[in-house]
């Protein structure tokens, strides 16, 4: 049991109906995926790969058509039980669209808290504050709102409502993107605080490599709804083996590469 | 190349944005210069007047916006920015989509959803050249062929949205260079596109200056980009000049002004992992209630008591180089938490 990993994907496929076309879309066509306790696991690919499809498919808001996904040994039906639901929280990359601007930010946290746990008055207070300092925030920003305060401000609030609940797994999807790169950096020291804190383990989706590199244990490589590759970081990093994966890596551009490397491959563009 | 002068030439650059009554300095003494077929990369955090600095270059400036004092030569010709002169604007109207053209972020938003984009990217040569619409046709053709758009015969009668992220990019870039102007300027081309496409578009770029001999203005938040694609940098923040450099290198490796050493320290680089990431306390100050000296002094780790007096010198001694700061870091002062870290 306590061998499993805390999820595992298997095989899972996500496709959608297109009305007009009467065909059938496979956002996913096979993604096998695992998260291990306390781990990072990177969810790399370009855009229409599919890793928001499946990262919405582990969180519950996309159901699947086949395959299974395994959370703590129990692989999940077609509908979650609350219990379900709670063990798995998401982080949206919008931080300016996913808070209630009507709300402050104690009420976001306290409507969580009063839903799923049985915190009330006081303790629920304490709660709060507790949650905040887990973010790093000043507990004075609770009576805020969200159009008061900056994005990494925001992300981290979106972070705190997450962890509310005690979630065994996190799944960001893009959590940084809409960032400037100091705050971004904030909010990956953050998580990688949580992770070696408190244990947390994260699906990190993002299309950022350099961030994965630094912050995940394994990385998954999605393409076209499949996975291509799915290592540790480090080996992946050092010695690509699908195509895919290569073609991606000798993308990044890189701090201290030489410059225009290969860039002015090619033949000219005769004007 | 036809002058010996720079191909562009920005001088004590100052903007005022006009707010609900009050007035806010945006861009304050900015000042750079760009030599033919030379890239600049721009860097700076949101609010710290990047994308200002390219629309005033233009002529393109929101209606709220005031240039107070600011001169341009491009291409050997002097433009007085400030003082709205209306000559000016004209000669600078002229200039747009043939001299001078510029790339946006959101080429949904900057692209016409309702004319085929073939027509858009020959627009400003259509009125200039005065081509027959069969002629224009066939150029925007051989641009999109040019720029890496395969079945560009059909493409060409396609509407934005009909095209992908990477292809609309493609289209705003042939749009840019159809007039083959002097200067390219872009604001964060790249960002909204994948590492692969990114990596195709810089590559034209680079082409695009080599064989145009165009200087670029490259606006971006990212440096492994600027790393990759740039000669020099200006480093902006807050509407200032912090840091800029003829020679890129130099800056990286020895960074002078402590708001570029902790960028260079934030930003994740896949050769140097297991380090952890440095993350600038507090936010960027708005606009109503920037400090008096140095923009970045009450977020710096190096701030002294003298860091709050009114403009801040350039205290770089290196050719080429200017560093706005009264404490810099870097070899210069002794200073280098940078390369400390490095290793």
């Amino acid at each position: 049991m306590s061998d499993d990993p805390l999820l595992r994907c298997s095989d899972v496929v996500v496709t959608f109906r297109q009305k007009q076309a009467r065909t059938v879309l496979q956002a996913v066509t096979s993604a096998s995926l695992d998260v291990g306790r306390g781990q990072i696991v990177g969810l790399v690919g370009e855009s229409g790969s599919g890793k928001s499809t499946l990262a919405r498919a582990v969180v519950g808001l996309q159901p699947i058509d086949s395959g299974s996904i395994t959370f703590e040994g129990r692989t999940f039906g077609a509908r979650r039980n609350r219990a379900d639901r709670r063990g798995i929280q998401m982080v949206f990359q919008d931080p300016y669209g996913s808070l209630d601007p009507r709300m402050t930010i104690r009420g976001t946290l306290e409507e969580m808290l009063r839903r799923h746990t049985e915190l009330r008055g006081k303790a629920l207070d304490a709660r709060c504050c507790e949650l905040m300092e887990m973010v790093r925030l000043p507990a004075s920003l609770l009576t805020s709102r969200p159009a008061g305060m900056s994005g990494g401000q925001r992300q981290r609030v979106a972070i705190a409502r997450a962890l509310s609940i005690k979630p065994r797994l996190l799944v960001a999807d893009e959590p940084v993107a809409a960032l400037d790169v100091s705050v971004q950096a904030g909010i990956v020291n953050l998580l990688s605080d949580l992770r070696d804190e408190v244990g947390l383990s994260i699906l990190f989706i993002s299309h950022d490599l350099s961030i994965v590199r630094t912050l995940c244990d394994r990385v998954s490589v999605i393409y076209r709804g499949k996975i291509v590759e799915e290592r540790s970081c480090a080996e992946l990093f050092e010695d690509p083996h699908d195509d895919y994966t290569k073609e991606l890596l000798a993308a990044i551009p890189r701090l201290r590469g030489p410059r225009t490397e290969g860039l002015r491959d090619g033949s000219s563009l005769a004007f | 190349m036809t002058s010996a002068g720079p191909l562009l030439e920005i001088d004590d650059l100052t903007l005022k944005l006009q707010v609900g009554g009050a007035e806010l300095t945006a861009l304050e003494h900015v000042s750079f210069s760009l030599g033919y077929g030379e890239a600049r990369g721009l860097v700076g955090e949101s609010g710290s007047g990047k994308s200002l600095t390219l629309r005033a270059i233009l002529g393109l400036l929101p209606p709220n916006a005031v240039v107070t004092s600011g001169r341009m030569v491009f291409d050997g010709a002097e433009f007085d920015l400030a003082h709205g002169s209306k000559a000016d604007a004209r000669r600078l109207e002229r200039l747009r989509g043939t001299g001078i053209s510029m790339i946006f972020q959101e080429p949904s938003v900057a692209l016409n959803p309702v004319i085929p984009v073939g027509e858009q990217i020959v627009d400003a040569v259509m009125r200039r050249d005065h081509l027959r619409r069969s002629q224009a046709r066939d150029y925007a053709i051989h641009l999109m062929k040019l720029v890496g758009i395969h079945d560009a015969e059909h493409k060409v009668d396609a509407y934005e949205f009909e095209l992908s992220g990477g292809l609309k990019q493609r289209v705003m870039i042939a749009a840019a260079v159809a007039g083959k102007p002097k200067l390219i300027l872009c604001d964060e081309p790249t960002t909204a596109l994948d590492v692969t496409v990114q990596r195709q578009i810089l590559s034209l770029f680079t082409h695009l200056r080599d064989e145009l001999d165009a200087g670029l203005l490259y606006v971006t938040h990212d440096l492994a980009v600027v790393a990759q694609l740039c000669d020099s940098i200006t480093v902006l923040y807050s509407g200032n000049v912090m840091e800029s450099s003829a020679e890129l290198g130099s800056v990286f490796d020895d960074p002078g002004h402590p708001y570029t050493e902790a960028l260079l320290r934030s930003t994740p680089d896949v050769d140097r992992i297991g380090r952890r990431l440095y993350s600038i306390p507090g936010s960027a100050p708005s606009l109503s209630d920037r400090p008096l000296g140095c923009p970045f002094a009450p977020r710096c780790e190096y701030r002294q008591d003298d860091c709050e007096q009114a403009r801040v010198p350039d205290t770089s001694t290196v050719e080429g180089r200017e560093v706005h700061c009264r404490h810099p870091v870097g070899h210069e002062s002794g200073r280098v938490q940078l390369a400390k870290e490095a290793r």
